[in-house]
């Protein structure tokens, strides 16, 4: 039998799986979203994974790999790490640099924009040396495009190949959602034509980015973009304009996060072998507000098969307490 | 035992009518210096103390609710603190004066604490000039019978405490980290804490704080030859109160990571009168004084930087100018030295979670990075 790694990446918006061998070589790939219900599109994710890893007609692997270690990223990465029974639970940052690196070995600069956080990555000789990442706010990532887009009445996909059409994109303000969809409003009532608003949107994310995650940063060559937006030709373009530098999108851009736990996981020491039986199994969360102080800690209870797994969100024993009451 | 004294009206306030010359005096949570304020109190006005309610949500929502939205965050949570000591009895409030916007907070929260009715006296310790007249004249106005010679007394035990503490916290950043039996440091701080609280005179001060000094070297610690240091500076509250930062030197310890976070009262006290040598000592990026630490900010980067520290955390409330400054010029220091700066800023909000990815990122890209340049050499 020869070893696996898996991957998985759980997003706000997509939930992303891979299986890879001990050479990095992708065995399996999964892509969902996640609509909300974490557990569920993880569930989901590993149902498709365990076919092309466990099924025996075109494709499928027929059981060939055991994957000896899992591994978590992305904003639900804690659960599903329990979940899971993970090894390796990574922050997005190192997951997508270490990703990345596999791929693109002498790459410079990540720029990466998801649904709801921006983040820029510096490496250099293969070693991450500087990275930032938007603060509070999520002025030009994709749920800012995705809500400007039903404004238009346009469907995300068609957001792009219009915006190329367009030869004088509109000046929209780059630094707040908000200036920006009262800006968009006016540009569409004194006449600007549509394709010139959305090319104006897809230049207002780059500019957004460029002047607040981008701020001070010595953006070299090679670029990698990735994350939901780099998707959007019309904004690979404007990148590309702005930097004067060629853009690289890979068509698997989108698991790299994915792809950079499960190299982490390979270079662990210890296995803990992963059941694709937990598509099976029965997990549950319970919110719990702890009334111990007024602090009033929001905490977490996770239940596999009925049994108390884990539990967090507290700052103090008082909330521990709560937590082995519960389980009791 | 204040609460007795106190009722509640119909709208939650506390009046204290049947007890009107009482004056219970409350420090706001800065850290771990309330325990000056409270010596101040008892000892040259002789007033009752009481410590401060804990920080929590609560204190935050009401301070946020009851301030201006674009001031400063530590305005809305010593106001939150003031609120919730004068729920509890308190009516004798202290603010450190001086520093930036800081040096107003006072005037205007006496004004909000007067329009909910509370009862309140806010004692505004420091002016802008670097000298004792303001906390003297204003001791004196509320106790006609100090003499300055008690004064001098007492003002020389809390700088003695002040020095003593904050050099035993600079050691127990530096090591705790690496303390072979787990909270070794932090209970025997507290002990000094606890114990020094009673002395008497700066000399008696002195001895507790070497006693201690002793204990916390005593304790056996696995320090590597190069541990993985971190530099943490920025505007001081949020440097100093753990409440306020997502409790982050504790997250970074906790990660065996020797903390250098040069900023604390002492530092704050003596750089007042040391811009001239702060600017002396920036290397060049700041030519003239721009304000509050920011001076200070840029001097100990570029001090941390020239020692090889392997990263920097620069931290600062909402709105701060002054490190706003401070900012620009330390993307400058981190480019020409290579060495990262990672700058957070940290409002109202009590979502840990993302702060602990970023710090989480940051302590991976400078470990990696102190692994390559191990190979490499």
């Amino acid at each position: 039998m020869k070893k696996a790694y898996l991957g998985v990446d759980i997003g706000s918006i997509s939930t992303k799986g891979v299986v890879i061998d001990e050479n990095n070589q992708v065995l399996a790939s999964s892509y969902l979203w996640t609509q909300g219900n974490p557990i569920d599109a993880v569930k989901r994710v590993v149902g498709e994974l365990d076919q092309t890893m466990n099924g025996a007609g075109a494709g499928g692997l027929a059981g060939q790999y055991t994957i000896v270690n899992s591994g978590t990223t992305g904003s639900a990465r804690k659960l599903i790490g329990l979940v899971l029974g993970s090894r390796v639970v990574k922050n997005e940052i190192t997951a997508h640099a270490v990703g990345t690196l596999s791929v693109v070995p002498d790459v410079q600069t990540i720029l990466e924009i998801g649904g709801q956080d921006s983040k820029i990555i510096l490496i250099n000789n293969g070693v991450v040396m500087d990275y930032a990442m938007n603060t509070i706010c999520a002025a030009g990532t994709g749920s800012f495009l995705s809500s400007q887009a039903k404004r238009l009445d346009l469907e995300l996909e068609d957001f792009a190949a219009l915006a190329l059409r367009s030869e004088n994109p509109a000046k929209i303000a780059a630094r707040c959602t908000v200036f920006a969809e009262s800006d968009l409003v006016h540009k569409a009532q004194i006449g600007h034509s549509k394709e010139d608003i959305v090319a104006g949107l897809c230049r207002a994310v780059v500019l957004n980015y460029l002047n607040n995650v981008g701020k001070g940063k010595q953006i070299k060559g090679p670029v990698v973009f990735q994350g939901g937006m780099s998707k959007n030709a019309a904004v690979v373009k404007e990148f590309e304009r702005e930097l004067g530098l060629p853009v690289h999108v890979d068509p698997h851009g989108h698991l790299m996060g994915a792809l950079g736990v499960a190299v982490l996981c390979k270079n662990e020491v210890q296995e803990s072998a992963f059941d694709f039986n937990i598509t099976n199994l029965e997990f549950e969360t319970r919110g719990l507000e702890c009334a111990g102080c007024p602090n009033s800690c929001e905490m977490i209870c996770v239940y596999r098969e009925g049994q108390l797994l884990d539990a967090w969100g507290n700052k103090c024993d008082i909330g521990a307490s709560l937590t082995s009451a519960q389980a009791a | 035992m204040s609460q007795k004294l106190s009722h509640h009206d119909h709208n939650g306030r506390t009046h204290s009518k049947d007890n009107h010359e009482r004056k219970i005096a409350c420090t706001p949570t800065i850290g771990d210096y309330a325990l000056l304020g409270d010596i101040l109190m008892e000892r040259l006005l002789g007033y009752e103390t009481m410590p401060c309610p804990p920080l929590t949500k609560r204190t935050l929502e009401l301070g946020a609710q009851n301030s201006p939205d674009m001031i400063c965050t530590p305005f809305k949570i010593t106001l939150g603190n003031h609120i919730e000591a004068a729920q509890a009895g308190a009516n004798v409030f202290i603010m450190p004066g001086a520093g930036c916007r800081l040096g107003f907070y006072d005037i205007l929260q006496k004004q909000i604490l007067d329009d909910l009715g509370y009862p309140n006296d806010i004692i505004s310790l420091f002016d802008y000039i670097p000298t004792t007249k303001r906390l003297f004249t204003a001791m004196q106005e509320r106790n006609p019978e100090l003499t300055q010679q008690q004064f001098d007394e007492v003002f020389a035990l809390i700088i003695q405490i002040t020095v003593d503490m904050d050099g035993l916290a600079d050691y127990l950043r530096h090591n705790r980290a690496f303390e072979l039996e787990a909270g070794q440091f932090e209970s025997n701080y507290q002990a000094y804490l606890s114990e020094v609280k009673l002395a008497q005179t700066a000399g008696e001060a002195a001895d507790i704080g070497k006693k201690y000094d002793k204990l916390l070297r005593a304790i056996p610690v696995d320090k590597p030859q190069r541990p993985i240091r971190i530099g943490i500076l920025g505007e001081i509250y949020v440097v100093v109160e753990p409440f306020s930062n997502a409790n982050l030197e504790q997250w970074l310890m906790d990660r065996a990571v020797e903390i250098d976070r040069p900023f604390d009262l002492t530092r704050m006290a003596i750089g007042i009168f040391n811009n001239e040598q702060q600017i002396a000592e920036s290397g060049g990026y700041v030519n003239y004084n721009i304000g509050s630490t920011a001076n200070d900010v840029i001097a100990q980067t570029h001090r941390m930087m020239k020692e090889g520290v392997d990263g920097v955390i620069h931290i600062k409330p909402a709105s701060c100018s002054p490190e706003i400054t401070a900012m620009t010029i330390l993307q400058n220091m981190s480019q020409d030295f290579g060495i990262p700066v990672m700058y957070l800023t940290f409002d109202t909000e009590t979502g840990e979670a993302g702060v602990h990815t970023r710090l989480e990122a940051f302590l991976d890209m400078i470990t990696m990075k102190r692994q390559s340049a191990d190979r490499a050499a």
